[in-house]
């Protein structure tokens, strides 16, 4: 057994009425991946936030290299050697890579910084690790992963020996995160330890050296992937075995004649300061037919224009040309089509859980529990009357098994996953026609992914149709009939999810990737000259 | 470990030892200006709170301050931040002024919706312009409504140099109302019910300032359009998301934010001076911030807060006064301490306390577990 690079004892933490961490100990050696699961509400994030002295514990111990040290905020853990990766990082957008990552070093002159020397070691680093990004590129001309990997790489430049990330592949695609995963196998053979806070039990298995399960604010297991098999693991995680429904196992049933959706020549134009430039379209003559009882996936690289189309059916976003036609009845760009409107025709969406716009996070559950069917047309109840909202919040909150169980909290301060499960709730109470959904399982865990994957196949048996978008490749094969696979705003092909499987859709989207990558070198090539 | 933070800890004793602390800085205050602190505290609490008439007196200032602070509270909830409380006051007076002077004809039951109609109108108008600004043009209401402010100030000073001035006047004030359109006291209400109150300048518009404590808390929480403007509030985008128009939601919660707050012409106008002029709003749109800030934007917080600023403006000035080398600044110094520190450092005392008191909560978490196990 190595020597523990990071051990947390007993650290208890109580929120209001609400006990997120009763006793966990967790043991990190050092150099090693070590995973963390655990059903949505277990504590995994709050006992990450711990360790990073975001959040302060109760009581309990934190012991580095032996020592024990009080991490009393973020500078603290990092003086200690431990960062941590977040989902959402703000950026100075403008300023370049290297700016961003001595950010925060300590000034020693006011009036001329000198980079010569942070530049030369973040060179080494950037040529031992691999990365691709130039450290003078401004962080704008970066996608997402590549932010991720300046995190990273800012993470090392501080000399962190525990780096902490927590779901880092939610919206990676797979090559991505491929590269994400060997650079993590990297940072261990430097002995850095890594511990990644993930509901994606497969990759985990794979990679981790050991895995804690969570459970109830205390680690219950600590084990040896190696050891075990993957549903094995997921037994210990929710205490029995998941077996996910697949979309070939259905009974198939008659589609529907007609199209419930249908869109023709979609297109939404950029916007630059308020004028449309149509040399640059987001959406370009997008084509696409949704029949009743059937299941459709939307695959691409990030940014591909998925995200983006789901607005536009939803209502949520404009478009300049084209129609969308509902049920029957054809929409275009001048007949205000609105999000309003898709409620009443009975399109439902939930859309991309990192935007926190599905959940108001300072309304309580409660009222969180109808945003979007608060207007007259739309509301199955009157909103007068406090003992009918919270019977329907607490009866949503049941179904899906929400915790805690406490309508009056602020869904702010519920989990990521329990917040997605009651958008989730929220927009299938209401037995919509048509479901659009944005990464519909992130944050959620395998024990309710296994009962939002039922609910779906259950709208779509009833003659319901959805239409997702997801950056898993498992979820896109395993729930959907047919896959459309957008690229640069365009839907270029389409394909029967029976007749692939994960790899050829992967090898789909990899094309996708060769064919771009020499465009992206030139637009920075384009830039620095 | 820590036990729940108790609920009164945040709503009760938290705002009571601010308020305390406040008192305290006025005390040294005073102490410093040679007063004699004790009897001055006496003096103050004695002619605020001492007699039926300086109650009556504290509760016809707090319903200036109800309306203003319900204004400002319902902006807040939709995320403007209304700071024009003094022109739509001004403009809710000139709507009450114009009814009573050219209508004073009508019967008093007719008038008297008439009155309370024009002046939410004219008020309403007056934010309702800031609102639209905001929606459709991008324009800051902080900055809107205090321009506002300026041009309704110059306005009404305008309709006393000309229109509505009383005629064979020097002093920039209109004509007397007819008798017949004064609102009644409270003491003509109590005197009908054969209750006798002392003839003060408090009346009835102090009861519809309560029932608009009720139609505001109905409006904001138990409504449609009430759940939208706090949505809006909270994220522009989960707004949009929830099919929310926000320019909508702006332009209604800045003119009925304005509408809430031209009331405050009602009482002031129709209901005790019974003539316009200059400076009747004397900065209680202005106190309207500070109200909704310590009742946390809540109408029965608002409500309780008014009533303090009542106490603390009729005392202060009965202290003014009654001391000799006191004036009335006195009473914005008070005010000035108790936003200070019920406001801006409403959180100064919490860490420390929560600290000595969970320690407390933990020894009686000891002794209930004891009892409980005894049992």
């Amino acid at each position: 057994m190595l020597a523990a690079a990071l051990q947390l004892k007993d650290i208890f933490k109580h929120y209001q009425q609400v006990e997120a961490l009763g006793g966990a100990c967790l043991t990190v050696a050092a150099g090693s991946i070590h995973g963390i699961i655990g059903e949505n509400g277990a504590g995994k994030s709050t006992l990450m936030q711990v360790a990073y002295g975001v959040t302060q514990p109760d009581s309990g111990e934190i012991v580095v290299d032996g020592a024990v040290i009080k991490i009393s905020s973020a500078q603290v853990a990092i003086k200690h050697g431990i960062g941590m990766l977040h989902q959402r990082v703000s950026w100075l957008d403008e300023m370049s890579v290297l700016e961003n990552i001595v950010l925060g070093d300590e000034i020693k002159s006011y009036v001329y910084q000198d980079l010569t020397k942070a530049r030369q070691e973040l060179e080494q680093l950037r040529r031992e690790f691999g990365f691709s990004f130039s450290l003078d590129v401004a962080m704008t001309q970066l996608n997402y992963s590549e932010r991720q990997l300046v995190d990273i790489l800012r993470s090392l430049y501080r000399g962190v020996r525990i780096l902490i990330l927590d779901e880092p592949m939610a919206l990676l695609s797979p090559d991505q995160a491929d590269y994400l995963t060997k650079l993590l196998v990297m940072l261990k053979l430097q002995g850095i330890s890594v511990i990644i806070v993930s509901h994606k039990l497969a990759s985990l298995h794979q990679l981790c050296d050991v895995i804690s399960v969570l459970s109830n604010g205390k680690v219950v297991h600590d084990v040896r992937p190696s050891s075990l098999s993957l549903g094995q693991l997921s037994k210990l995680m929710v205490g029995r075995e998941i077996v996910l429904p697949h979309a070939s196992s259905r009974n198939k049933q008659a589609l529907t004649h007609a199209p419930l959706l249908n869109v023709s020549n979609l297109t939404v134009y950029a916007q630059k300061r308020g004028r449309r430039v149509r040399s640059d379209p987001l959406l370009e003559q997008c084509n696409l037919s949704l029949f009743g009882g059937e299941i459709v996936a939307i695959a691409g690289l990030p940014n591909a224009g998925q995200e983006l189309l789901l607005d536009v059916i939803a209502g949520l976003h404009h478009f300049n040309r084209g129609s969308i036609e509902l049920f029957g009845k054809e929409y275009r760009a001048k007949n205000h089509y609105c999000i309003a409107k898709a409620r009443k025709l009975g399109v439902a969406y939930a859309p991309n859980p990192t935007l926190e716009i599905g959940l108001i996070g300072q309304l309580s559950m409660i009222e969180s529990s109808f945003l979007g069917y608060q207007s007259k047309g739309l509301r199955q109840f009157s909103l007068f009357n406090p003992s009918i909202k919270k019977q329907h919040c607490i009866n949503l909150m049941k179904q899906w098994r929400i915790r805690p169980l406490l309508a009056h909290m602020l869904s702010g301060n519920f989990s990521g996953g329990n917040q997605q499960k009651m958008v989730l709730a929220r927009e299938l109470s209401r037995q919509p026609k048509l479901l659009l959904l944005n990464q519909p399982t992130q944050g959620v865990d395998a024990g309710a992914v296994e009962y939002v994957y039922q609910q779906l196949f259950a709208l779509r048996d009833n003659g319901g149709c959805i239409l997702f978008c997801s950056s898993d490749l498992d979820e896109m094969i395993s729930l959907s009939d047919r896959i459309v696979i957008i690229e640069q705003g365009k839907v270029v092909t389409q394909v029967l999810t029976a007749d692939i499987d994960k790899a050829q859709l992967g090898l789909l989207l990899v094309k996708e990737v060769l064919q771009q990558q020499p465009r992206q070198e030139t637009s920075t090539q384009g830039n620095k000259s | 470990m820590s036990s729940a933070i108790p609920w009164w800890f945040d709503r009760l004793l938290l705002p009571l030892l601010n308020i305390l602390l406040a008192f305290g800085a006025c005390a040294i205050v005073l102490w410093i200006a040679g007063v004699d602190v004790l009897a001055g505290v006496q003096v103050m609490l004695q002619g605020a709170l001492g007699s039926k008439e300086g109650i009556s007196y504290t509760l016809y200032y707090a319903t200036n301050f109800i309306f203003s602070g319900l204004g400002v509270a319902l902006a807040w909830h939709a995320g403007l931040f209304n700071i024009g409380g003094e022109g739509q006051a001004t403009m809710g007076g000139v709507g009450v002024a114009i009814v009573c002077l050219y209508f004073d004809n009508l019967p008093l039951f007719i008038l008297m919706p008439l009155s309370l109609l024009t002046a939410a109108s004219f008020a309403a108008l007056w934010a309702f312009i800031p609102g639209w600004l905001n929606a459709y043009r991008g324009s800051h209401v902080v900055i809107t409504t205090i321009m506002f402010n300026l041009i309704a100030s110059s306005l009404l000073v305008y309709l006393l140099a000309g229109p509505l001035k009383a005629p064979q006047q020097m002093a920039t004030v209109s004509q007397i109302f007819a008798e017949s359109s004064w609102l009644p006291s409270m003491a003509q209400l109590a005197e009908s019910f054969g209750l006798s109150l002392p003839n003060t300048p408090l009346n009835i518009t102090f009861l519809w300032a309560l029932v608009c404590c009720v139609l505001l808390y109905i409006y904001l929480w138990r409504s449609g359009i009430g759940y939208e403007t706090r949505v809006v509030g909270f994220s522009h985008q989960g707004a949009n998301f929830a099919g929310i128009k926000r320019k909508k939601i702006v332009m209604i919660t800045m003119a009925i934010s304005g509408a809430l707050i031209g009331f405050i012409g009602l009482n002031e106008i129709q209901g005790n001076s019974h003539q316009l002029h200059v400076e009747f709003v004397a900065g209680f749109g202005f106190a309207g911030i500070a109200i909704a800030l310590m009742g946390r934007n809540h109408p029965l917080g608002i409500v309780i807060a008014s009533i303090l600023f009542g106490v603390l403006y009729q005392g202060g000035s009965e202290l003014a006064f009654s001391v000799d080398n006191i004036g009335n600044d006195i009473i914005m110094l008070l005010q000035g301490l108790v936003v200070l520190f019920c406001g801006a450092l409403q959180w100064m005392l919490r860490p420390s306390l929560l600290r000595w008191l969970n320690v407390k909560v933990r020894q009686a978490d000891v002794i209930a577990v004891k009892e409980v196990n005894r049992g």
